[in-house]
């Protein structure tokens, strides 16, 4: 057992898998919003966003593009949401990040819509020179590490007994 | 009125897919946005995405990150640009929190016209957030039972791996097989009378994405025609 339920939930099986690799899985939200609502999880315990790796970010998500297009087909929804909360700010009430797929359908009673604001043009302004002061790493990606070549400890014994070129040599006078 | 929308329905029904996709992107906002034909708070761009704060924030710093082309909905998306825009996407929410010492960010995707998109350009939203600022994503389900679960998870889970060319190893292992190759079958012969349907989606990369995006093409269309009216 571990801090996390959602790191138990996983060992323990009792998950309604519905994907699964090495790295990621796939599984029914055990109190789905909508029929089909699923998670898309990181094996790895990563608590937030930031602290996923560029390259697992890319999987999870193209991973979670083609569970939602296996959604379209099967559930005929007419629609999915692709939802993180990250940080318990803004909503995430385990520390395990967790990509939200929630099928869709015209009128079902689904509230997801926020209340749009109207800034000034200085609020707007001050925003944007923040954000872009903060934003110069943002293109630069992390590349998987190759992954140590396993050097193996038992290296074959050379037995100069049964090694006709050794023998050869020691024949020379 | 009503003749001239007839009109122009007559119109569109004729185009040929490259001209439908050049019809909706000079209709499209976010086209014209990226062109830099509409003036806009841009705070990111690269050859294949742009991001740009939203006129019409839901917290200040409220971040929109489209892809440079013109998709309606997000099947629709390559793989890999797929994989390129979340890779921003966690930068950016990275960039908020230090920028405007923010406690979260939402990543929220609308997906077709059911889930609340509403512009025919597909977008990323990333959403600051502080505490007790008045926004409330609501999405805390009820449970159901065990035996609905167990049978929704079972025909996904025979779906998505099918769709992503994993073999289960449950089932048995001749049947599956044939019955992989008679559907290939099918799929080749619809894809051949449609061309110009072959040609309207680029061709994502994997080949899984491929299938599912081919197979079940009309339908797909179907869900960008309801985000895009018809246009």
């Amino acid at each position: 057992m571990s801090d996390c339920q959602i790191c138990d939930l996983i060992s323990s099986g009792k998950a309604n898998k519905i994907y699964e690799d090495d790295k990621i899985i796939g599984i029914l939200c055990p109190e789905p919003v909508s029929a089909g609502h699923v998670w898309v999880i990181p094996k790895n315990h990563y608590p937030i966003f930031e602290n996923i790796p560029d390259y697992e970010v890319a999987r999870m998500f193209s991973i979670a593009n083609k569970i939602s297009i296996s959604l379209f087909e099967i559930l005929k929804v007419q629609g999915t949401n692709i939802f993180v909360a990250n940080g318990p700010a803004a909503g995430q009430n385990v520390s395990h990040f967790i990509i939200n797929i929630i099928p869709r359908m015209p009128n079902d009673s689904i509230n997801m819509a926020w209340q749009p604001r109207q800034l000034t043009e200085e609020e707007m302004s001050t925003v944007e020179l923040k954000i872009k002061e903060n934003i110069k790493t943002v293109g630069y990606f992390e590349k998987e590490k190759p992954k140590p070549i396993e050097l193996d400890k038992k290296r074959e014994v050379i037995s100069n007994e049964e090694d006709y070129l050794v023998k050869s040599l020691r024949r020379i006078p | 009125m009503a003749s001239q929308e007839a009109e122009l329905q007559e119109k569109i029904k004729k185009m040929t897919p490259e001209e439908l996709k050049k019809f909706q992107m000079q209709n499209c906002i976010f086209c014209h946005i990226i062109s830099g034909k509409v003036a806009s708070k841009k705070v990111y761009e690269d050859d294949k995405c742009m991001a740009l704060l939203d006129i019409n924030p839901a917290n200040p710093g409220h971040i929109l990150l489209l892809p440079k082309e013109h998709y309606a909905i997000m099947p629709l998306i390559p793989d890999d640009t797929i994989q390129h825009l979340f890779m921003i996407s966690k930068q950016l929410s990275a960039a908020l929190l230090r920028a405007l010492q923010s406690h979260g960010t939402n990543i929220f995707v609308a997906n077709g016209a059911a889930a609340g998109q509403k512009a025919q350009h597909f977008m990323l939203h990333i959403i600051p957030r502080m505490e007790n600022d008045g926004l409330n994503f609501d999405i805390k389900g009820n449970k159901i039972s065990e035996k609905d679960m167990n049978a929704l998870s079972k025909i996904l889970a025979e779906k998505i791996s099918k769709d992503m060319g994993i073999k289960v190893p449950e089932q048995k292992k001749e049947e599956p097989v044939q019955q992989e190759i008679k559907k290939e079958e099918v799929q080749e012969v619809s894809i051949e009378d449609n061309k110009e349907l072959k040609k309207a989606v680029k061709k994502p990369k994997e080949k899984t994405v491929k299938k599912a995006v081919k197979s079940e093409h009309v339908t797909l269309d179907d869900i960008a025609n309801l985000v895009t009216g018809g246009k």
